[in-house]
């Protein structure tokens, strides 16, 4: 446990110092700012198109905008970000040799990749929450009044965070098993696209964790069927426990 | 008691056959040499005796336990220095070490302690820069550091010495010697005068099989002699016994004023060569029989 401990201390140096902490702090604190300020501005932006002969008939902007520009910025953003920048996690330092001189110690391998997992989970879970609040304080300053419940809110904020943690588990899976960053991109491309199709079953579509990430626009807008959100969170986590005991079993079984 | 006891270790990647049956053990206190030629096998026993590449066939012990491959708990008793030691290049070498000291299990005092009396070990105790920043050399010299810190029984080297330059291997060699005391060592290498000079037993791997193992003195004994070396004062000592050797069919080659007769019979041919030399009244300026350098055993046993 103490290891764990010590070594998410020196992911967290590591990443300071590579600047990859700032960098995903900077992107989603300005996801934050800029999903309020791009409802907002969306009709200034439609009337410069319609000097140029153009007319487009905007509704004024509301709060819901705000929040539903943001939840597709964290999702075609920054979860994009923690993956593109976290991807290497495990495959970078077995490639690199730096787990040699530690695993040679006696540091247990499944602590290797729970310490990673970890870090990433609470890099993500920072991150997310500085940016709620910056989008909430600018929410609240353009639009005084919403008309969006905090009982749905925080449902949509609830099942965004699960389907970050659902991506990490993923994320650290395809990076353990692999060597190349390449593959593990395409091994996550792969699941991913892989539960989208599978959302062609209807029986299923309620354990989908996939829909984690679609599920705050039918939830904010009211519309759509009504979904038991604790089967999907159960079932994500499911799946995610069982990507990080993969992990952890390719990873004792790693050659290095 | 024995450290280290590998019994019939075969491993093989693909269609090479690595390893091919080996055994050999280590006695506590001792620096066992693993000589061998690049790609002979070294770095692969050294993989398998610390759980991190998996044997096909085989057992290997350390200090009485068995060694499961990915499981890591039998290196508790072990420290490794690889042949290219990979560190986290941000860290200074003071912080690399208080950080593998705390993941070994160390408290926070005993950690800088020994971090304090192993950099001084190794002559790092005054560099603040970052270890991206290091020679090869101060690389080397870290990674023996790093590999005492949590005390190991057993001390596994990888060619420490192979890509220093001579002041450098020098330093390395000097500091395994003093650890001696505390650890026993296994050391690895191609260069034969680094095990000459520093270990007590030996083993020499060849194509994945072991070809000889024991202690140098007594390997050295077993492989007798089988040149006798003349220096002579001038040409014409050294024409007038190279006649003698001819009339007998002694083979002997001549390089300047020195003269290495070859013979299977060391003493005979030795007896014979003093009474010559007594007879045509040849004082030499030095006749001695050659001593068997790991060299030779090296060249002889592999070839």
């Amino acid at each position: 446990m103490k290891s764990i401990i010590f070594f998410i201390k020196k992911e967290a140096e590591e990443n300071c110092y590579n600047y990859k902490l700032l960098i995903v702090l900077v992107i989603f604190v300005l996801i934050g700012i800029g999903s309020p300020l791009m409802a907002k501005a969306l009709p200034l932006i439609m009337e410069t198109i319609e000097s140029q002969n153009i007319v487009v008939t905007v509704a004024e902007p509301k709060a819901i905008d705000a929040w539903m520009q943001y939840f597709k910025l964290i999702n075609q953003g920054g979860i994009i970000l923690l993956v593109i920048l976290f991807i290497g996690t495990v495959s970078g330092e077995v490639e690199k040799g730096t787990l040699i001189n530690l695993l040679t110690k006696g540091m247990k391998r499944p602590a290797v990749v729970l310490s990673k997992f970890v870090f990433i989970l609470l890099i993500w879970t920072i991150a997310f929450l500085i940016s709620l609040v910056c989008i909430n304080y600018y929410t609240n300053l353009y639009w005084p009044v919403s008309e969006v419940s905090n009982e749905i809110l925080l449902k949509v904020i609830c099942m965004q965070w699960f389907f970050g943690l659902f991506v990490i588990s993923l994320m650290v899976l395809g990076s353990t098993l692999f060597r190349s960053i390449y593959y593990s991109i395409l091994f996550l491309a792969f699941c991913l696209l892989l539960l989208y199709g599978m959302n062609i079953f209807e029986t299923i579509k309620g354990l989908n964790p996939i829909n984690l990430s679609t599920i705050y626009m039918p939830a904010l807008m009211g519309t759509g069927q009504p979904t038991n959100y604790v089967t999907l969170i159960v079932s994500t986590v499911l799946f995610s426990i069982l990507a990080l005991f993969f992990s952890i079993m390719v990873f004792n079984k790693k050659q290095l | 008691m024995n450290i280290l006891s590998v019994l019939n270790v075969s491993k093989r990647f693909g269609k090479y056959q690595v390893l091919q049956d080996i055994s050999f053990d280590i006695e506590e206190g001792t620096i066992f040499g693993f000589l061998g030629k690049n790609g002979a096998g070294k770095t692969t026993t050294m993989k398998i005796i610390l759980g991190l590449l998996k044997a096909d066939r085989g057992t290997v012990q350390v200090c009485g336990e068995a060694v499961r491959y990915g499981d890591n708990s039998t290196n508790r008793f072990i420290g490794f220095l690889p042949d290219v030691p990979e560190y986290y290049g941000y860290m200074t070498a003071e912080k690399y070490m208080e950080f593998c000291g705390r993941i070994t299990g160390l408290d926070t005092r005993e950690a800088k302690n020994r971090t304090k009396e192993l950099l001084k070990l190794v002559g790092l105790e005054d560099h603040s820069k970052k270890i991206r920043d290091y020679s090869r050399g101060m690389k080397q010299r870290l990674g023996i550091a790093q590999a005492l810190i949590n005390r190991p029984k057993l001390l596994i080297c990888d060619e420490p010495t192979s890509a220093l330059d001579p002041i450098g291997r020098k330093e390395v060699l000097s500091i395994l010697q003093q650890i001696k005391k505390e650890t026993t060592i296994l050391f690895s290498t191609h260069i034969l005068y680094d095990v000459e000079r520093i270990c007590d037993n030996v083993a020499i791997i060849d194509k994945g099989s072991i070809v000889l193992n024991g202690k140098i003195d007594e390997i050295k004994r077993r492989y007798k002699s089988k040149s006798i070396l003349i220096l002579f004062q001038s040409e014409q000592q050294k024409c007038c016994f190279m006649k003698i050797l001819s009339n007998r069919e002694i083979q002997a080659n001549a390089q300047g004023l020195l003269v290495t007769v070859k013979t299977e019979n060391v003493g005979q041919t030795y007896d014979f060569i003093l009474k010559k030399l007594l007879e045509e009244s040849i004082i030499p300026a030095k006749i001695e029989i050659e001593e068997p350098s790991l060299e030779d055993l090296f060249i002889e046993v592999v070839k």
